[in-house]
């Protein structure tokens, strides 16, 4: 009767200890067909420097999944499970040795039956050129209306999958957030506006961490969208004040516009705002960014239509204004780089590469918020000839956004896409190459990815690159906060 | 022995039936309100997730028990449990000294001083499950036997941290009854235990304030915000175990005399804990919830809907039941905001308004104004109910990947599961949609022209719902009907009513439109003869009665308002001095 029982309980236990540890997948001829995986990172350019590319199968019979990874140039591993999960170390090993080459994912299935189905190897490309950023920086929030609940900036590690809060709602109870803007990924430089009461826009400029009142009783509002410029002085801002319109039919969600918008810049040194009556118009002049050099602003400009009703003919041409940074003035004349009327477009967010080769910026419709349009394209710009073509080969039909470049300028981008199901905004990784085209691009690696995207209700909102951790002293930012300590500032005159 | 045991018995069950009967018969709209603010599931990841902060385990086991809310009696049984169990652990533990039963019957009132709190649809179970759990650590501290000082204060700093993390805050109170039940100074101990969370903070929870851990994170909806009953309850319920300190000599009547005490608070307390005016718009909610629409039109005949909130929930029941166009004025109306309201950033407000945007066939406002009810929940839970109606809100604009992703979650839920299930066969699946008894006349009727929704504007709206659809959308024509008459645009609805007939065939206006365009007629014309109208005999007479009756009666309006009780004409001449609030863009409907 004992003899029986621990039969069983052996038996059970091998059973248990079979299924937890996986198993290899038994020699067999791969199909011809390549394996269906989530995320899609088959034939995608990886840096070298990346988390593991963990995937899933979209086989809904699905057991168990064996991965062989093998390096072109050397090296290789081994996982089994039911999500291709590698483990760390060795993923950073394998991808180490094979910069410059080719990792081949042998992937075989094993079916609900038990049956193995063992598909084409795919392949992903190790860039040799590095990413050497830390991670990157988000604001991870619902994708909603006029109202908001969970809701913080987050930094998250590119080697590993590690995701720890910068500032969170919690922290600063009831106030909402917007994005965080960093200066070329500088982990102590950067700012971020706090909305609701109390509001203001807390600037952590290498030691000094203030609370500032970005709306001085000459500007319209407070600031909104920024840029850093390269030598931390300065931030370009624009003044918006930003409504919705709610669409009615399905093929259409939300249609955010300015009933203003100026452009500012604030001197962190002395809390003083630049502004010029050339960029402070009955126009719409919004999203700026400064070159590389800091000698120039980019931005969009728009005529003022009458809204809602012309939302279609609301259209945003690319302009850029000199700025002397030493003196802290702005020019005395706007160019046109890409004239809305020209192409029947709208451009948006303007963003040049660290090294000053490209700028990349959104193409829609009509409009200034690229997130809300499904038609929103990400678009590049050949600083050196000036000639712009669509970047078809990581366009998606819904929203490409919130694109900015890699701090080290080796052509590593990343931006937020709605690809994958029209709503919540994901993070995707890509690389101009040295011919100018960008690499299929890639969703953000979890630990388990589709468990991860699946039950995330947030996007990813406005992400960039960070080159170091960034650490906020909090006891100091909370009581800023609350006690709505906000430091006054003024226009330059 | 035998006689207390039958007594503690007997008062813990009239304390177990009274909660449950009170939550179940007194306040189920409470518990409605409850459950629709979170949404439980039963992921490994969820528990994960709940059980990163101090308090968290009772806040999992809270909304573990929420969760059956959605079935009242359900609910109310294992609330009323929790309660219970609260009191008999905090009475086992304090079974002693000279006044045992009299100690027994007080460790009921933290739980009765709840059952009242629950009155503030912001105090969460949590607390009541926290609380539960502090009584059974202490009465777990009673079981064991009282050792030296050497072994008691590691086990009490074990209990604390660890009861701590399960429970939050409330588990201070476990220190306090230690020392009072083994008769020791509670002073140390308490300062330890605060520098210990002082501690906590410092090193992991940077993203708190400092009173989120010391007061409690999840015990009220409202973070940062603590109300004063919650420091009654934890002051009374610190206070119980000190009955064990009085050297008194038992009489045999206190703990009978204690118990009649503390049932008559109870039944005074309780009841008036619960705010009228809030119960009764949280019963209309939770009606209008259920789709019970001849509950609300019998509710609002027993007493007239005072507020925005009840009209909505009344004049989509009538809408639902099609009775809007023919008796809604025999109700009090009270403007365009009786049946759509304009946005209000709360997670209440909009609650009827979403529900009336939907079966409109506003699909997309009804998604966004359920998008935002489900964020502006304050605790940042989501909702079983809104991301239901957002995946329903999916399937019928055919965006099913969104809507995917909304059924994977509630096929997580217990109660949700069973939809979820049903829905995931719809996805990507168009004929089952059009054919879908609810969502496929929502697809079909659905705005299909490029344009904004202005809350003011929502006659204009409604009509082009109904003009351009596919015309069968009576609910719709209906409010377009209801919007025009309570704004007093009856030019438009003289403009528009030989629609009725087009659309919905041979049959009669229905009357209180007859009323309005009899109204309209009479303001240019000394009689009817010559009106395009179809209008009866009947309401043609009873609009000359009441226009008699305003004439011979200019300067005493309740005269002529008795003569056409119920009517249009009464409602018009009443709020016709009333300027509409009405600031609103032109509509520019685009893609004509």
């Amino acid at each position: 009767m004992y003899m029986k029982s621990y039969k069983y309980l052996l038996v059970c236990l091998c059973t248990v200890v079979a299924a937890c540890s996986g198993g290899r997948a038994p020699e067999m001829a791969p199909s011809a067909e390549l394996p269906d995986i989530f995320p899609d990172y088959r034939d995608v350019t990886i840096p070298a420097q990346i988390a593991p590319m963990n995937f899933d199968v979209n086989y809904p019979d699905a057991e168990q999944v064996f991965v062989k990874v093998t390096g072109s140039k050397e090296g290789g591993m081994e996982t089994s499970g039911k999500t291709a999960e590698f483990d760390e170390k060795k993923w950073h090993e394998l991808t180490a040795q094979n910069v410059g080459g080719e990792l081949a994912f042998d992937v075989s299935v094993k079916d609900k039956d038990g049956e193995w189905h063992r598909y084409a190897p795919f392949v992903m490309h190790v860039s040799d050129l590095p990413l050497d950023d830390y991670g990157v920086v988000y604001r991870k929030i619902a994708p909603g209306y006029q109202t908001f609940s969970k809701i913080g900036i987050y930094q998250r590690e590119l080697g590993s999958f590690e995701e720890v809060p910068v500032l969170e709602e919690t922290a600063v109870e009831g106030k909402c957030m917007n994005c965080h803007y960093g200066n070329r990924g500088r982990a102590d430089q950067f700012s971020i506006h706090v909305r609701g009461k109390n509001g203001g826009t807390i600037l952590c400029n290498g030691d000094r961490l203030a609370y500032l009142n970005t709306k001085a009783p000459e500007t319209q509002g407070n600031a909104t969208y920024g840029y850093w410029h390269p030598d931390g002085r300065y931030i370009a801002y624009s003044v918006n004040k930003i409504v919705q319109n709610f669409y009615l039919d399905k093929e259409h969600n939300i249609e955010p516009w300015d009933v203003f918008s100026d452009l500012i810049v604030l001197d962190t040194e002395t809390d003083q705002l630049i502004t010029s009556p050339i960029v402070a118009t009955p126009r719409c002049e919004t999203t700026p960014a400064f070159s590389p050099d800091g000698k120039k602003i980019y931005f969009c400009l728009a005529d003022s239509v009458d809204m809602p009703g012309g939302y279609e003919r609301l259209k945003y041409s690319l302009c850029s204004i000199d700025f002397d940074a030493e003196a802290g003035k702005l020019g005395e004349k706007i160019d046109t780089l890409i004239c809305a009327a020209d192409i029947e477009k709208s451009v948006s967010l303007p963003r040049p590469s660290y090294d000053g080769r490209y700028l990349m910026y959104n193409v829609t419709d009509h409009g200034t918020s690229p997130i809300h349009h499904a038609d929103a394209d990400l678009w590049i710009m050949d600083l050196a000839t000036g000639e712009s073509r669509q970047m078809d080969e990581l366009n998606s039909g819904y929203s490409d956004a919130y694109h900015n470049w890699s701090t080290g300028g080796n052509g590593w981008f990343l931006f937020n896409s709605k690809r994958r199901d029209g709503m919540y905004g994901n993070l995707y990784l890509s690389c101009v190459g040295p011919d100018g085209k960008a690499t299929k691009p890639f969703l953000l690696p979890q630990r388990n990815p589709r468990k991860y995207y699946d039950e995330a209700l947030h996007s990813f909102n406005a992400p960039d690159f960070i080159a170091d951790k960034i650490s906020l002293d909090m006891p100091k930012v909370r009581s800023m906060v609350k006690k709505g300590e906000l430091t006054n500032v003024s226009v330059k005159k | 022995m035998k006689r207390r045991i039958i007594f503690n018995s007997i008062f813990t069950a009239v304390l177990f039936i009274g909660i449950f009967l009170f939550l179940w018969i007194g306040c189920p709209q409470y518990l409605l309100y409850h459950e629709q603010n979170q949404l439980f599931l039963f992921t490994w990841s969820y528990f994960a997730h709940a059980i990163e902060v101090p308090g968290g385990f009772a806040d999992y086991i809270s909304e573990f028990v929420v969760q059956f809310y959605y079935v009242p009696l359900y609910g109310a049984l294992l609330a009323a449990i929790v309660l219970t169990l609260s009191q008999v652990f905090l009475g086992l533990a304090c079974r002693r000294g000279s006044l045992p039963d009299t100690a027994y019957v007080l460790a009921s009132v933290p739980s009765v001083l709840y059952l009242g709190a629950m009155g503030d649809e912001n105090m969460l179970m949590s607390f009541g499950v926290a609380i539960m759990l502090t009584a059974l650590f202490i009465y777990l501290a009673t079981l064991t036997a009282r050792a030296s000082a050497s072994t008691d204060i590691p086990a009490l700093a074990v209990g604390f941290c660890v009861l701590y993390w399960l429970a939050g805050p409330v588990a201070f109170i476990f220190i306090s009854s230690w020392c009072i039940l083994r008769r020791r100074s509670a002073v140390m101990p308490l300062l330890l235990a605060l520098l210990a969370v002082y501690a906590v903070h410092w090193l992991w929870f940077g993203q708190y304030p400092l009173s989120a851990l010391t007061l409690g994170i999840n015990y009220y909806r409202i973070p940062e915000v603590y109300p004063k009953l919650f420091f009654i309850i934890v002051g009374v319920m610190a206070a119980v175990p000190l009955i064990t300190c009085l050297k008194t000599e038992g009489k045999g009547w206190i703990p009978y005399a204690t118990a009649v005490a503390v049932v008559i608070f109870s039944v005074i307390y309780v009841p008036v804990s619960f705010n009228e005016d809030k119960s009764r718009i949280l019963a209309y909610e939770s009606l209008v919830r259920q789709g019970r629409w001849t509950d609300i039109i019998e509710r609002a005949r027993e007493e007239q809907p005072s507020d925005h909130f009840s009209l909505q929930a009344l004049n989509l029941a009538l809408g639902m039941t099609g009775q809007l166009t023919e008796t809604m004025f025999s109700f009090n109306q009270n403007g365009v905001e009786g049946l759509v309201g304009v946005d209000r950033l709360d997670n209440t407000s909009q609650l009827i308004s979403a529900e009336a945007l939907y079966r409109l066939g506003l699909t997309n406002i009804a998604f966004s104004t359920t998008f935002d009810l489900q964020e502006a929940i304050m605790n940042d839970r989501k909702s079983g109910r809104h991301m239901k109606r957002l995946a329903e809100c999916m399937l019928i604009n055919g965006k099913y990947d969104v809507a995917a992703k909304y059924i994977g979650f509630l096929r997580n839920s217990l109660f949700y599961r069973d939809w979820a299930q049903q829905a995931e066969k719809l996805l990507d699946n168009d004929n089952a949609v059009e054919a879908h008894p609810i969502y496929g006349p929502l697809r079909r009727n659905a705005f299909t022209k490029e344009g904004f929704y202005y809350h003011s504007l929502l006659d204009k709206i409604l009509a082009m719902l109904v003009l351009d659809g596919n015309g069968n959308n009576r609910l719709a024509w209906d409010y377009f009907c209801a919007t025009t008459m309570l704004k007093g645009d009856l030019a438009t609805l003289a403009g528009v009513c030989n629609f009725h007939t087009e659309r919905f065939g041979p049959q009669p206006l229905p009357c209180h439109v007859q009323e309005a365009l009899a109204m309209y007629w009479t303001f240019s014309h000394p009689s009817f003869e010559g009106m395009p109208f179809p209008i009866s005999n009947e309401v043609k007479r009873e609009t000359e009665i009441l226009a008699k009756a305003v004439m011979a009666n200019k300067n005493n309006p309740t005269a002529w308002q008795n003569a056409a009780p119920g009517s249009y004409g009464v409602y018009f001449l009443n709020h016709s001095n009333t300027k509409q609030d009405i600031s609103t863009p032109d509509y520019q409907p685009t893609h004509e």
